[in-house]
């Protein structure tokens, strides 16, 4: 009898290989290069960039702002799947369709409708008493557009595979709606809703075509880091660009893992 | 705590899934509600727990009216097909589950739930299996942690939807025998739903045989069996065979109701042997009479004298015992 025990499918050797190739290829070694280029800046210099106002301010603003879209996301978009998978109605499926409408748009023609629809004398923004294009929360608002299509589509399988028969019979058992969705739906959404929250937030870190637009770009109030990016670059002072650069990345790394860990946790222990 | 069904009607959509229903089922009672799919014996299940309201009609349980009662408050163990049991907890918090929703003033403690969940697993024999996940247990296993789930609320009735349609023929023997046992013990009105005709008879008080969404028959395993109302009762009980002779109304036999002889005798009939199978205990021959089509199906104990040597194409005579 042979030792090796070998899989039922074959060829696990080869899609390896394929990964590990088209992982490094598209990802990894961008990535190093791009480590690589940073190394031109000596300790001073990167010291200077860390503490820069401009830089801390940027960072700030990119991680928040992405990070209240998520949250916002996460809390719509838990809604949205919600509708689309437990009810019908007519209309339903174009609905359904309209979701990953924000990832077919060029994002650049989101900005600038967004904003002209958001601007203080714009069709939306002249009924708010406070401005919103050319703010943080006009940043915000781009990103929530934006990423709005991760959380619900994270969701949308899970919660379909969520037998009806459930919840009847946590009701029989004399559960109240609330405690039906805190002890039975919440436990087996939570992995999939932070997967997407994950990637709502991750996307949008780094979003920067439909930012453009409704920020308005003025330092230390709107200014997002990969604009700050770009600006290096038109400066030709690409050092910098990469530092920043690999910034964003040591900071988002460290925040995706975190998410992960967490994630682990709320997985069912089986 | 008995129950009365009254004047229950159903429609969903253009589709009448259940036509003037009355039923009374007496407190204790282990009753069958038995049927082919479709028949409406599961929507009658769920408008007694309250999963499902009726058009018109109304449940009474004990005397009090609960047609408008919410599932929550009508006390009913609820056993799912599927079992229904919460895949992200383990046994034991699956049996806490109704204790732990209990309103505070009225939820136990965990040293009393704790106590509770150990007895109701002892009661289904699988306490062993209090810290593992549901996709740990076989299928026989989850139904009876299910049951033991429902049971822990102590309801005042249970229901069953074809509590074991998704287990293996042996297991669904051997838990059905469990069932009846158990209610023998804890003597809960109990109410469950099956396609299964051998299921029914061998577990139920009595069996309220359904078809196309009203009543056919109510009565005990035997009655329904020995007395059937209608011809659909007496179909659906057991195989049957139709027999004519010259053009006369059919008789209706079942398999084992008849004599066979090898030789001509007067009031035979005579048949050419299709098939002999060996079934167990007795062995089932397939005959072809003379002008018709439909085959009859005859069943003997294996050492019956007649079977002696017997093979296919060989004619045998045989007399329907009605």
């Amino acid at each position: 009898m042979s030792r090796r025990t070998s899989p039922v499918i074959p060829g696990f050797g080869l899609t390896l290989g394929y990964t590990i190739t088209y992982l490094a290829l598209i990802v990894l070694i961008p990535l190093a290069g791009m480590l690589i280029y940073s190394m031109q800046l000596s300790a001073a210099q990167w010291w200077g960039l860390i503490t820069s106002r401009q830089v801390l301010f940027s960072l700030q603003l990119s991680f928040g702002a992405a990070l209240f879209a998520a949250l916002l996301n996460g809390i719509l978009g838990t809604v949205l799947a919600w509708v689309l998978v437990r009810y019908e109605f007519p209309g339903k499926r174009i609905i359904d369709a309209m979701v990953d409408m924000p990832f077919a748009l060029p994002t650049a023609v989101a900005g600038i409708a967004l904003t002209a629809l958001y601007a203080p004398n714009g069709l939306i923004g002249s009924l708010f008493p406070f401005k919103i294009a050319y703010t943080p929360l006009g940043i915000a608002l781009a990103l929530v557009f934006v990423t709005l299509p991760f959380v619900v589509r994270t969701l949308q399988p899970v919660l379909a595979d969520i037998p009806k028969e459930v919840e009847e019979a946590a009701t029989c058992l004399g559960a109240r709606p609330w405690q039906v969705f805190r002890y039975l739906l919440l436990p087996t959404l939570l992995p999939a809703w932070i997967t997407g929250f994950a990637l709502a937030f991750a996307r949008g870190v780094g979003e920067y075509g439909s930012v453009v637009f409704i920020a308005g770009n003025i330092p230390f109030k709107t200014e997002i880091l990969p604009l700050l990016i770009v600006s290096k670059l038109d400066q030709y002072d690409y050092a910098g660009a990469t530092g920043i650069g690999v910034i964003m990345l040591a900071v988002s790394f460290i925040l995706l893992l975190l998410i992960n860990l967490l994630q682990r946790r709320f997985q069912p222990k089986i | 705590m008995s129950i009365e069904v009254q004047n229950i009607n159903k429609r969903f959509g253009q589709f009448q899934a259940l036509k003037e229903i009355n039923l009374h089922i007496q407190s204790g009672e282990l009753v069958a509600l038995l049927g082919p799919s479709g028949c409406g014996k599961t929507s009658l299940l769920r408008i007694i727990a309250g999963l499902e309201s009726p058009d018109t009609g109304s449940i009474v349980f004990h005397g009090e009216d609960v047609s408008t009662h919410d599932v929550r408050d009508r006390n009913v163990g609820f056993v799912f097909q599927h079992y229904a049991l919460f895949r992200h907890m383990t046994v034991f918090d699956n049996v806490a589950f109704g204790l732990r929703m209990k309103p505070r003033r009225e939820r136990p403690s965990e040293k009393v739930i704790a106590e509770k969940v150990h007895e109701l697993l002892n009661l289904v024999q699988l306490d062993w299996l209090a810290d593992r996940y549901p996709e740990q247990l076989s299928g026989g296993q989850r139904q009876r942690i299910a049951l033991a789930r429902a049971l822990a609320v102590e309801p005042k009735i249970l229901l069953l939807d074809e509590p074991f349609g998704a287990l293996d023929a042996k297991v669904r023997k051997e838990l059905r025998r469990w069932l009846a046992r158990l209610h023998d013990e804890v003597h809960l009105t109990s109410v469950f739903v099956t396609h299964d005709q051998e299921e029914a008879m061998e577990v139920a008080d009595r069996i309220v045989v359904m078809n196309k969404g009203v009543i056919e028959q109510i009565g005990t395993p035997a009655e329904v069996y020995e007395q059937p109302a209608s011809e659909f009762v007496y179909h659906f009980l057991g195989d049957a065979n139709k027999f004519s002779v010259d053009g006369a109304d059919p008789v209706l036999f079942r398999p084992h109701e008849v004599d066979l002889d090898r030789v001509s005798t007067p009031g035979y009939h005579a048949g050419e042997v299709k098939d002999i199978r060996l079934l167990g205990a007795v062995t089932r021959v397939t005959l072809k009479t003379e002008g018709q089509d439909e085959l009859i199906e005859t069943e003997v104990a294996k050492d019956h004298a007649s079977l002696a040597g017997l093979r296919k194409g060989e004619t045998l005579y045989f007399r329907p015992r009605v």
